[in-house]
């Protein structure tokens, strides 16, 4: 299962109680538990066949909507978030150079921990058309608790990154999919716990998503609803090509 | 670390209702008067979540040394006896009055929804000169202009109430000169409101120096009507034109309506890269999105790692970059600013002035600058809290203190009476004399 980091101007974060584990008892491998994912998901379906996918998402905080494009590629991505009437911005990854471009402030290249956060959101969604390829972006994993979750039981494990950051995933005891998703992040108030559930899951060309993901964290509550996932897309090369103001900077 | 949308007069920010979970509220007496019980019980809670939205949000741990838990203590009876939601705002306002600054309020929810035609005026503005209001400017469309007002005219009365009291009390009762101007001149701005088409009479001192009473209707301001986050809808009016055909005027009203104004201002400045010079009239222009200022600023350099400034956080610090534009305009920038400029207009005019690329002219700004965001409050008004404080580039503190211009012009009646506007002709001065010269004085 996929999960999702899908804004770039968030706070994020609220300490969920994910309810009391249960009784004490012994715990799978959390490879196990993460191979059981990969083979729900139905990655090997698409296995070698696919080569870019795309989303396209709605949005919803307050009474916000946005729009959300991702595209992914081998070496490519995309990401644009619209507010209706105030802009769009949108994070560029192409081969190594990873840039923003923002219609209001203009373009900018990201490095240190903002172009660090992109290439994680970027291995994120990579697992759009690589799934099951937990090993290629987990360094750690182990299985540290059954709890339940939303009512469910589900397996917490927690996972390292290959950068070095920490998160905490639950996965359905029954289904072996994703089911929460737990990061710390730093926001301008502090380090923040943000929370993603996912639910409504479907299968998209024999692979299963989850078409809703709810993100919790700190004041914000928001909740974004998938209404496409599209495989073998072309990728508009003018996307990828780096606007004419940075190309004078290199 | 993620970067936000910061706006200043109202936050681009995708806030959620409260922040944790409030204590638990009394439950409320019986209903009063005006209020239902579950209005009073939501009164409650909104209170609850303002207090607790400023202790754990605002930039300063401390709130500058106002003990909050004893201000929530003190003012919590007063919101459970509210008797009317205009009581109760009255309350929340108190609580975060005793912060002592700017950017902070409770908007009530009905001015989310009010028709636009509230919002008409009769089409001239006003500034506070020696304890006087005077006539600054003349919308050319408008019915003040029909029925014959000058810039330069002073304001007596307002529907037959002398204004001189009014400007007096405010004069009293702030303790600070420029808040005095702006609390004078916005309180004049508001009673020249109302509905369109419904008359207001104004008495003026004429340029003959005699007193004439007009009766002039009101008409939708000038721009367009634009609600962005957080805010109540307003008018956002631009103006970009050639002075003596080789300098640009670019006029702008609030740092808001960006897919308008972001592109016209780009354009207006790819067309004109040989110009004399360019001048950005932010007089009045009370903020907006503070990456509009960033994105114009990006026009006038040519090096990336530039800034504007830095909004400080309770951990962490957020700089308003600039990033050089596909084109560089690299002649000389003025920028008039007065009294009403604040918060998004003195980033930009403060944070240019401090990277020597505009020279700044007109009178201190309004010193009213502080990253803010904006939440829903459970009886469905917001509040405006800050986030965060703001330095200009060279570290300077705006909030309390302004931006002072490079060149001091008041406001001169007798210059507006003669059909001069002095700020502006200042600009045109400096920049005429910047002819052949590429550094700025």
């Amino acid at each position: 299962m996929k999960s999702f980091l899908f804004c770039s101007v968030l706070v994020f974060g609220l300490a969920f109680g994910v309810g009391s584990p249960l009784r004490a008892q012994e715990l799978p491998k959390a490879e196990a538990i993460l191979d059981k994912e990969t083979e729900a998901v139905g990655g090997k379906a698409i296995a070698d066949k696919v080569k870019t996918a795309a989303v396209k998402a709605k949005v919803a905080v307050q009474d916000l909507k946005l729009d959300l494009l991702v595209q992914v590629g081998p070496t490519k991505y995309y990401k644009a978030l619209t507010l209706d009437g105030v802009g769009t911005e949108e994070i560029v990854v192409s081969g190594e150079a990873v840039w923003k471009k923002n219609s209001i402030t203009g373009a900018e290249f990201l490095e240190g921990d903002e172009r660090a956060m992109i290439l994680r959101d970027v291995a994120e969604f990579t697992t759009l058309i690589q799934p099951g390829e937990w090993r290629q972006r987990f360094k750690e994993a182990k299985c540290v608790a059954e709890e339940t979750v939303d009512g469910k039981p589900a397996y917490k494990v927690e996972l390292t990154t290959k950068d070095g950051a920490t998160k905490i995933n639950h996965y359905d005891k029954e289904s072996g999919l994703l089911i929460q998703s737990e990061t710390t992040i730093e926001t301008p108030e502090g380090k923040v716990k943000q929370v993603e559930h996912y639910s409504d899951f479907r299968k998209v060309d024999g692979v299963v998503h989850a078409f809703k993901a709810r993100i919790v964290g700190g004041p914000v509550d928001l909740v974004v609803t998938i209404d496409q996932i599209e495989y073998n897309v072309d990728l508009p090369e003018e996307r990828f090509v780096l606007p004419a103001e940075l190309k004078k900077q290199k | 670390m993620r970067k936000y949308f910061l706006i200043l007069a109202a936050a681009l920010m995708f806030c959620g209702g409260a922040v944790g979970q409030a204590a638990p509220a009394k439950p409320a007496p019986e209903v009063a008067i005006g209020l239902t019980k579950e209005q009073r019980q939501k009164n409650v809670e909104s209170f609850e979540t303002a207090w607790k939205t400023v202790r754990d949000a605002h930039y300063d741990p401390t709130l500058g040394g106002v003990d909050w838990q004893r201000v929530h203590d003190e003012l919590r009876p007063s919101i459970e006896k509210a008797e009317s939601m205009e009581e109760a705002r009255k309350v929340m306002q108190e609580m975060l009055g005793r912060l002592g600054h700017s950017h902070v309020g409770i908007i009530p929810s009905e001015f989310y929804t009010e028709p636009p035609g509230q919002q008409a005026e009769p089409g001239f503005d006003v500034r506070i000169v020696d304890g006087e209001a005077v006539v600054v400017r003349v919308s050319p469309v408008l019915p003040a202009a029909k029925a014959g007002v000058k810039p330069g005219w002073r304001i007596r009365k307002i529907d037959g109430e002398d204004l001189a009291p009014s400007l007096a009390r405010i004069q009293k009762a702030v303790k600070k000169a420029p808040d005095a101007l702006f609390a004078q001149t916005r309180m004049i701005q508001w009673r020249l409101r109302g509905e369109e088409g419904k008359d207001i009479a104004v008495t003026f001192l004429n340029d003959s120096g005699k007193e004439t009473t007009l009766s002039i209707s009101r008409a939708q301001p000038l721009g367009n009507l634009v609600q962005q986050v957080g805010l109540t809808p307003l008018r956002v009016h631009f103006e970009a034109r050639k002075l003596d055909n080789d300098i640009v005027y670019f006029a702008l009203s609030d740092f808001l309506d960006p897919v308008r104004v972001m592109p016209a201002f780009g354009n207006t400045v790819k067309k004109n890269l040989k110009s004399e010079g360019f001048i950005i009239d932010l007089r009045g222009n009370g903020g907006g999105l503070p990456e509009m200022a960033q994105g114009m600023g990006g026009w006038f350099i040519d090096q990336p790692n530039m800034k504007l400034g830095t909004s400080i956080f309770r951990t962490t610090k957020i700089h308003s970059r600039l990033n050089p534009r596909e084109a560089y305009y690299d002649g000389p920038v003025a920028i008039l600013v007065d009294e009403l400029s604040g918060s998004t207009s003195e980033i930009f005019a403060g944070g240019m002035q401090d990277i020597k690329r505009a020279r700044i002219f007109g009178t201190r700004t309004a010193g009213a600058c502080l990253p803010s965001l904006f939440v829903k409050l459970p009886n469905g008004d917001r509040m405006q809290y800050v986030v965060a404080d703001y330095v200009s580039a060279s570290g300077k503190r705006l909030e309390g203190n302004g931006v002072e211009p490079d060149e001091v012009v008041p406001v001169d009646p007798q210059a507006l009476l003669d059909g001069r506007d002095p700020a502006m002709d200042a600009a045109v001065k400096w920049i005429r004399s910047q002819r052949g010269d590429t550094a700025q004085k």
